[in-house]
């Protein structure tokens, strides 16, 4: 870490670890006219955390705040509410500042990596136009949350003659299906048929909006509407329970939303996926699925669940409710990304229902194979993508799955040195997230679980 | 106690639903505790079978700390046992988490509490310097 400065005495007196410290860039060849910063709190109260995350992310700005990207940990549903760290952001932040963000599992920054607390990057630019817009009811109806939220993003930037576009989209993530008479289980083999099953998560997944995040429609529909656009993405989570999630909208705290960000500006930028898996030997044909894809019915013919058991020679035991995500994790299920057979992206199984495989993504392409990784893969995932970006950024975003994170564990310090190493004093915003994606016009879609994604600024 | 830094860092690690007992320590001693009400009830069952496992493993600590033992744990029934060793030293930051806990985001925090409490003891020193040589 460099150049850190120490801010002035904290708030209030009270028993954190605060890093009061701000990270500010000084403008790069070819981006005069626009500063970045990033800011953080460790203190446990809400409000007292949202005064400072703003407090540490504008005070080096020279110009008026753009827009404010917030992220934050659950772990303030406890200590005060995300209103409140919403409220403390809002005492110090310019008024009218456009405020995006939500709850992540974890972020890495300038200053570290972190499971708790909250962290903000803001910029403050001449040079661009900014519009942000939400939508509802993302597990219900992901076509119409998206357009909600895009009319809000085309009249906000209908005015702008800025050439190049952007668009962050955070989005509320998968929550563990609240089943009737059986709960909130990831694994349910016996005792109630598929069918039934999978009607009751139905049930759960419309009615109570728990269940995939369908997220992946979202962000297609998004395309649809914005296709000239870059986009980056990723879903808002817990910490790791998969319960409940939120999203930030200006002084409001969501549930189930897309909230997006745009960006029209004469800065360069672009977007890039990575994720470094590889393919094993084990190929299979998937050969019946939902109307949506995201469910996986039937393998080679056979019931899928005791299919994969066969194929990957494992015991029954391995599918048991408490330690599913530590095993799936290191075993996604690949697919082709945009039906390229050679491009495979990972899809985690996040359940599994009787005979069926429920994944967070869709996928009609019946070719499939198990993909693994292991820690060094994944640290070069970030290798691989930062090597096309210029040497001299000005700020980044990354969107990074929380499945890289829960692996790395405190691993997640190499991660953080190397994007110190390519960032160097210029802010960068790793948040941990599910359902992470990247697109544009030139590259498409890259809709995948367990990546490294990035939107970078020069 | 209250007014130690180093018991301040476990108060906030403390805090964390899933540590159920942290504290730094070394072979037949416990140097720094939460300054608060101590460990989590949850523990309390088998707390004489896990301090009499640590003693053990700090034997092990010690004999290893010198060439670069950087973390240790050990699970015992339903609790595991996190050891995050103070480079060069026979003390060690540990912590009692569920067996089924999410260590990859603990993980986080301890290695985090690991160097403030590096920052506390070596103030002049930088904590990357101090992890990584």
């Amino acid at each position: 870490m460099q150049d850190i400065e120490q801010l002035p005495e904290p708030v209030d007196e009270q028993n954190d670890i605060t890093s009061q410290t701000a990270v500010t860039k000084k403008d790069a060849p070819g981006t005069s006219g626009l500063e970045a910063a990033v800011g953080m709190s460790r203190k446990w109260d809400a409000r007292d955390a949202g005064r400072e995350v703003a407090e540490t992310a504008i005070r080096k700005l020279k110009g008026p705040p753009s827009f404010f990207i917030l992220f934050s940990t659950i772990h303030y549903e406890k200590y005060g509410g995300f209103q409140e760290l919403l409220n403390g952001v809002w005492d110090v932040l310019p008024k009218d500042t456009p405020l995006i963000g939500g709850t992540v599992s974890g972020f890495t920054n300038n200053y570290g990596a972190y499971t708790r607390g909250a962290t903000a990057l803001v910029v403050s630019s001449s040079g661009m136009d900014v519009a942000i817009g939400y939508g509802r009811n993302t597990k219900r109806n992901p076509r119409k949350a998206a357009h909600q939220s895009a009319e809000m993003i085309k009249k906000g930037l209908e005015k702008s003659e800025y050439e190049h576009k952007f668009l962050l989209n955070i989005i509320s993530a998968a929550e563990m299906p609240n089943i009737p008479m059986i709960g909130r289980k990831k694994v349910i083999r016996s005792g109630i048929s598929t069918k039934m099953l999978l009607r009751l998560f139905g049930f759960s997944q419309y009615v109570l909006q728990k269940g995939t995040g369908r997220d992946d429609e979202v962000v297609r529909e998004m395309i649809k509407c914005f296709p000239d656009f870059h986009m980056l993405g990723g879903g808002t989570l817990d910490n790791g329970e998969g319960l409940r999630n939120y999203q930030f909208f200006n002084n409001i705290v969501l549930k189930n939303s897309i909230i997006s960000l745009g960006i029209k500006t004469r800065f360069n930028f672009d977007v890039k996926t990575t994720h470094n898996m590889k393919k094993t030997s084990i190929d299979f044909e998937i050969t019946k699925t939902s109307k949506d894809g995201r469910i996986i019915n039937e393998i080679n013919g056979k019931p899928a669940a005791s299919e994969l058991l066969r194929l990957l020679k494992w015991p029954e035991i391995f599918f048991n409710d408490d330690t599913w995500f530590k095993t799936t994790y290191y075993f996604p299920v690949g697919f082709p990304i945009e039906n390229k057979s050679d491009n495979l992206g990972p899809r985690v199984i996040v359940g599994i229902f009787g005979e069926s495989l429920i994944t967070t993504i869709g996928s009609k392409n019946p070719h499939a194979s198990m993909l693994t990784i292991d820690g060094r893969n994944l640290l070069k995932a970030i290798d691989n993508n930062l090597i096309s970006y210029p040497n001299t950024p000005a700020f980044g975003l990354i969107a990074s799955c929380t499945t890289r994170l829960e692996t790395l564990g405190d691993g997640v310090y190499k991660v953080q040195n190397r994007l110190c190493e390519y960032f160097k004093d210029r802010p960068f915003l790793e948040f941990y997230v599910g359902g992470e994606s990247t697109y544009s016009p030139e590259k498409g879609l890259n809709f995948v679980n367990m990546s490294f994604n990035t939107a970078i600024f020069w | 106690m209250k007014d130690d830094p180093i018991a301040r860092v476990l108060d906030d690690l403390l805090k964390l639903d899933d540590i159920l007992a942290c504290m730094v320590a070394r072979r037949n001693m416990i140097s720094v505790m939460p300054s608060g009400e101590g460990f989590k009830p949850e523990v309390n069952n088998i707390w004489d079978s896990i301090h009499r496992a640590m003693d053990d493993v700090f034997g092990v600590i010690s004999a290893y700390s010198q060439i670069g033992l950087g973390e240790m744990e050990f699970r015992l029934q339903n609790h595991e046992v996190l050891f995050y060793v103070f480079p060069d030293t026979e003390n060690a930051l540990v912590a009692i988490v569920p067996a089924l806990a999410n260590k990859g985001l603990l993980e986080v925090e301890m290695e985090n509490a690991r160097r403030e409490i590096l920052k506390i003891m070596n103030p002049g020193e930088k904590t990357e310097n101090v992890i990584n040589r």
